[in-house]
């Protein structure tokens, strides 16, 4: 003790890293620290006058650039969409998986339970190592820890992470924190979905603990089953991609390509509250 | 001359805002090899190359704080990283280097390289959420593109050194 009183500076530095963690235990029910807090909010302004900057430079970028790669796109899907349309018409009369397909067009109309907030992205990924989004609303709009957030679509987007008075930060659901109780849509088989650091750098998430002998599909749709209450059921999540055995050799995952594009995404919904159904 | 040293502090602060906006409203999308530069532990390297070990110490600590409050996903995580670097690397170039460019740059990707190395083994690597290996595919490809960035770092924060402070000599103590 008389060694720190004689070098302040250590005093200092001991005196500041215990506030830092004192702070961080705070906010680890998922409320921001009072400076978090107060550091986030006035810094949040700033941040959405920026991302409506970028935003504006990306689009005049992604216009000059990417003019033929969107036109060739468009084309692409015209036809895939004649297609679908095609299909639709020719199993309609006695498809059971058609009538599920449109059931889960029109969301709003369909959950009724649900009570929306939207909100803006003002800040996304800021670092290397996490996948994250940062919203212009917060807890003087009702957002809390834990909820979840969709696209305009009805595709899940994530999880609410932290929480300050006006803006909130949303752990992606690729991201390695992320973690939801699924299924895939074509035969109700129930797996859990999580992000994996490897998967995440190329956008992607998996699905674990799958028998050996899954009846998995490319192409497959997975939702969110409801189990435990965290999530709407019948959330959007993916579709399958692959198939591989896990590192233990016993069982399988299916790696997941999320249905929202997270790097086009201006604008979330976020789910504040809804009836739970398992 | 204590007139001097306030107008200073607020200058680095001012000209740290800045780069945080930079950092978290630009730079995030600038996506080369998987990754974005990360400018920040430079900013806290070079003030603390420039105005030594406690300055930095303390600079770092309250960079650190900010970047806590708008950076997900670990809070306190940067104040305690700053402030150790900050400190390190004020008492090292205090001791044993000229204050210049290249001193600058180099302390600027340490500090980057020294702070994923501790964070990504702190949250990824102890916990088992990633491999080893996860930590060369990201900081490797963020440090080169890091290095780009630090002469535009650098040249606002030396000038603010210049103007308002003791005129860096190049020469270490």
């Amino acid at each position: 003790m008389r060694f720190l009183l004689r070098h302040k500076g250590l005093l200092a530095a001991v005196a500041a890293v215990l506030l830092v963690l004192v702070l961080a235990v705070v906010s680890s029910q998922g409320y921001a620290s009072p400076v978090s807090n107060l550091l986030g909010t006035v810094f949040q302004p700033l941040q959405s006058g920026i991302a409506r900057l970028s935003d504006s430079v990306a689009s005049f970028y992604g216009y000059m650039y990417e003019h033929d790669a969107l036109k060739e796109e468009n084309e692409r899907l015209k036809v895939q969409i004649a297609k679908m349309e095609e299909a639709a018409r020719l199993s309609e009369a006695s498809n059971d998986e058609n009538e599920r397909f449109r059931q889960l067009l029109g969301l709003s109309e369909r959950r009724r339970d649900f009570v929306f907030e939207s909100a803006t992205i003002i800040e996304r990924d800021a670092s290397n190592w996490a996948s994250t989004l940062t919203l212009s609303r917060g807890s003087g709009n009702g957002i809390a820890p834990g909820q979840c957030v969709i696209s305009e679509a009805g595709y899940l987007v994530g999880v609410i992470s932290e929480v300050g008075a006006t803006w909130s930060t949303v752990t992606t659901l690729i991201d390695t924190d992320m973690e939801a109780g699924a299924f895939i849509f074509r035969t109700g088989l129930s797996a859990v979905v999580e992000g994996n650091f490897d998967l995440m750098r190329q956008g992607l998430l998996r699905m674990s603990y799958l028998s050996k002998d899954v009846d998995v599909k490319n192409g497959d749709p997975v939702l969110t089953s409801g189990i435990g209450g965290k999530y709407p059921r019948d959330i959007v999540i993916g579709t399958v991609t692959d198939l591989y055995m896990d590192e233990t050799g016993i069982s399988a995952y299916a790696v997941i390509r999320p249905s929202v594009e997270l790097e086009k995404l201006k604008q979330v919904f976020v789910i504040k509250s809804f009836d739970i159904s398992e | 001359m204590r007139y001097r040293g306030i107008v200073k502090w607020i200058a680095y602060a001012l000209v740290f805002l800045v780069f945080l906006l930079l950092q978290t409203g630009v730079l995030v999308r600038v996506r080369v090899w998987g990754v974005s530069p990360n400018i920040l532990p430079a900013v806290v390297a070079i003030v603390a190359m420039l105005e030594g070990r406690e300055a930095g110490a303390a600079y770092g600590f309250f960079a650190g704080l900010w970047c806590d409050a708008v950076i997900p996903p670990v809070p306190a995580v940067h104040a305690i990283l700053f402030l150790l670097l900050g400190a390190g690397i004020g008492h090292m170039t205090e001791k044993f280097f000229r204050k210049n460019f290249l001193t600058g740059f180099l302390c600027a990707l340490v500090t980057l390289a020294a702070f994923d190395v501790v964070f990504f083994t702190v949250l990824y690597l102890i916990p088992g959420r990633a491999a080893l290996y996860n930590l060369v595919l990201v900081a490797a490809p963020e440090v080169a593109l890091t290095a780009l960035c630090v002469p535009v770092v650098y040249a606002p924060l030396w000038g603010v050194a210049r103007r308002f402070g003791n005129e860096p000599t190049g020469e270490s103590s």
